[in-house]
């Protein structure tokens, strides 16, 4: 690490880059090769083989075209989705962390009971990361919520939609871990005389108040950023398991079910978008992280 | 004569087509899976204007002999239509089930099986007039073609809080065994879980806590790296991003998505395979800094001063702290395990014709599944409403869920009690 430190920027650019190529093309090939080799085993395989190989997919979207599978326009569906994806997202980590900050100052106001306080945080975190489908359920069958699992092709976000979606964000695990995360923050921030420093520096009040809810805020988004792919992948298998149009959506598209020849064909450019739509959203919250996580401690 | 086989044939030919035979034969034919099972068929009678629905249930060596019965019968239409205009004298008090059984036997010169009388009594004429004409070969319901196979019957017959809560269903596998105790359930329920621990999440910790070892001994301090270590420390970085980049759950994603079309039923090793691997690059992480910390504030090379030798040196290391992170990290890749599967095992209930299914039915996550699905299905398909409130889903449901709880909640105590070790 200290090695790296020390090193020139110039020359570690092109180690950067290679770096950066094969985290984008590692998932990509291994996604590749898989769905490849699934096509060439099914009977149906003709279809398989017409498609072209990963290098002119490249091309391709480097010309700037999305090659769509047939009777699609994937450029289309992967804007909804995408959008959908990161709205949803958005919704159920806006809400955690509102939920979060309450309980992480309620914990705090708690600090002198450390027991009482890590069982009853145990205990929550057990609760709301039982799985959210369980509540679904009762939620269905006490009538709170109504039945929706859309079926159709990728559409924009309904009101209708939301029941799953709302319930996902008040029952995950990520919940009690953001509430013991901003207790400590909140210890972080009290245990040292920001308040007076800022005052004595001849902050005005207004003034001391948006520093200390600088310094409240980075490392909220540093945690955020970090948890941000977490909930993108755990948003792309709830979306897939109740059906809302998002991401997880458009991987059920990915396969095709040939009735004719009786095989399952997969769009290996469709698997191939997405996990790349999905790897460079990761790819830009490591960035952001690791450019806040350096501006907070330097 | 003839004529009569042919009709014979006809007769055998239309109970093949109908759906219930269908289903039927299909439960024969794979074997001992028809045996002892309770079929549930539940159905709407709309009578003067109101709906009433039931259920009802019976086993599968039952039905055959109703069905049996069936050969013997002369036009079910016309009893249909006698039972019916019985149960009306019934209700009015003119008449008992018992005239009407034997005026139906004498006039139709026929014996009705225990089965059917006694099915009058436990569910009234009405119903069972419904039920012959549902079943008959005579005229098919394709409706029956759907109906509910339950492989375990929950005792709803006592009400005793122990018993009920000691009767956890048991895995589809055994069909002979409806129920189990909860110690022994505790043990089959636990064990792939177990199995895994041992078998994939403790050799990748272990792997994980070497490579930060590693990582952190590879470089001393002020010394300038050798090329084989600066290209290790490449591969290393690279790996991590990768890991980070693809996190366990769209992995685990894409194997079930990829292996499911290859037809392959889902192992419990693609779920903790995934999981194991991304814990590697944390621990070694979370090792190498802890190491380096150590070193910064001189602890390692005072202890080499006070000339201990390096392997007493990393015995004390591996009992503190490294111990204690390979300790936490596996409780905590347990508890990830038993919620990944859970939700996987949701993922293959919601489509049971288009996956493959799973390698493992008796863990923990696919019983919950399970019966958290029979509680979905009433609520979808509120024909079987009646049915399985009758059954009594919620005890066992509880049951599984204090479990479920109970497991996590441990592990999790044991976790963050080591975690506040200074």
């Amino acid at each position: 690490m200290n090695q790296q430190a020390s090193q020139p920027p110039l020359q570690k650019l092109p180690q950067q880059i290679l770096r950066t190529l094969i985290i984008f093309m590692l998932p990509l090939l291994l996604v590749y090769g898989m769905a490849q080799r699934h096509n060439q085993q099914q009977p149906g395989a003709a279809q398989a083989s017409e498609q072209p190989g990963l290098a002119s997919w490249v091309q391709l979207i480097m010309a700037g075209t999305l090659p769509s599978p047939p009777g699609r326009d994937l450029a289309r569906d992967l804007k909804v989705s995408t959008r959908n994806s990161l709205l949803i997202v958005g919704l159920i980590y806006g809400l955690t962390l509102l939920m979060s900050t309450g309980y992480g100052i309620l914990l705090y106001q708690q600090r002198h009971h450390p027991k009482a306080v890590m069982s009853q945080l145990t205990a929550l975190a057990t609760l709301t990361a039982l799985p959210p489908f369980l509540y679904y359920y009762a939620a269905l069958k006490l009538e709170v919520l109504p039945f929706t699992q859309y079926s159709g092709g990728t559409i924009p976000l309904e009101p209708r939609l939301m029941g799953p979606i709302l319930l996902f964000a008040l029952f995950n695990g990520y919940f009690a871990a953001n509430a013991a995360a901003t207790r400590e923050i909140f210890q972080d921030i009290y245990s040292q005389p920001y308040k007076g420093f800022y005052q004595g520096k001849g902050a005005t009040p207004i003034q001391t108040v948006q520093l200390m809810a600088r310094n409240w805020s980075r490392p909220l988004m540093v945690s955020a950023l970090y948890l941000f792919p977490y909930f993108l992948a755990e948003s792309v298998l709830f979306e897939f398991i109740f059906g809302i149009p998002g991401l997880g959506k458009l991987l059920w598209y990915c396969a095709d079910f040939d009735t004719e020849t009786a095989s399952i064909n997969l769009h290996v450019f469709t698997l191939l978008t997405v996990t790349t739509v999905f790897t460079a959203s990761v790819q830009l919250s490591n960035i952001l992280k690791t450019t806040l996580h350096t501006r907070v401690t330097p | 004569m003839k004529r009569l086989l042919l009709l014979a044939l006809l007769a055998q030919a239309i109970q093949a087509e109908t759906p219930l035979y269908q289903r039927l034969s299909e439960e024969q034919a794979r074997g001992t899976r028809g045996q002892g099972y309770w079929y549930l068929f539940s159905y709407s009678t709309e009578q003067a204007g109101s709906s009433q629905r039931t259920a009802v249930t019976f086993q599968a060596s039952q039905l055959r002999e109703l069905l049996a019965s069936y050969q013997t019968m002369p036009a079910i239409d016309e009893i249909y239509d006698y039972i019916q205009e019985s149960n009306d004298l019934i209700q009015d008090g003119e008449r008992t089930t018992e005239e009407m059984i034997s005026e139906l036997e004498q006039d139709y010169q026929l014996q009705l099986p225990a089965l059917l009388e006694e099915w009058m009594d436990q569910y009234g004429p009405a119903m069972v007039a419904d039920l012959l004409l549902l079943t008959s070969p005579e005229f098919p319901s394709y409706g029956l073609a759907n109906a509910k196979i339950i492989p375990y019957r929950i005792p709803f017959t006592t009400l005793n809080p122990l018993w009920t809560l000691g009767s956890v269903p048991f895995a589809v596998t055994s069909p002979k065994q409806t129920s189990l105790p909860l110690a022994g359930y505790l043990i089959t329920g636990i064990q792939p879980y177990l199995l895994e621990m041992v078998r994939v999440l403790i050799p990748c910790i272990l792997l994980g806590t070497l490579l930060g070892f590693w990582q952190s001994q590879s470089q001393e301090p002020g010394q300038e790296p050798s090329t084989a270590t600066k290209v290790a420390h490449q591969v290393v970085n690279i790996l991590k991003d990768t890991i980070n980049a693809v996190p366990r759950f769209l992995m685990v994603l894409f194997a079930i998505l990829l292996y499911r079309e290859f037809g392959q039923p889902i192992a419990f090793w693609m779920i903790s395979v995934p999981l194991g691997i991304s814990s590697i690059p944390l621990v070694a992480d979370r090792v190498s800094q802890t190491v380096n910390t150590l070193a910064l504030r001189d602890c390692i090379s005072l202890r080499l001063n006070q000339g201990f030798t390096r392997i007493q040196v990393w015995k004390e290391l591996w009992v503190y702290p490294i111990k204690n992170i390979f300790l936490i990290e596996t409780l905590g890749q347990t508890v990830n395990l038993l919620y990944a599967e859970t939700i996987i095992q949701y993922m293959i209930a919601m489509d049971d014709e288009a996956l493959a299914g799973t390698g493992n039915k008796t863990s923990l996550g696919y019983m919950l599944v399970r019966l958290s699905r029979e509680l979905y299905r009433t609520t979808l398909d509120n024909q079987l409403t009646i049915a399985f409130e009758t059954y009594n889903i919620y005890l066992p449901l509880l049951s599984l869920l204090i479990l479920f709880f109970l497991i996590p909640y441990t592990l999790f105590r044991y976790k963050s009690r080591m975690e506040a070790t200074p």
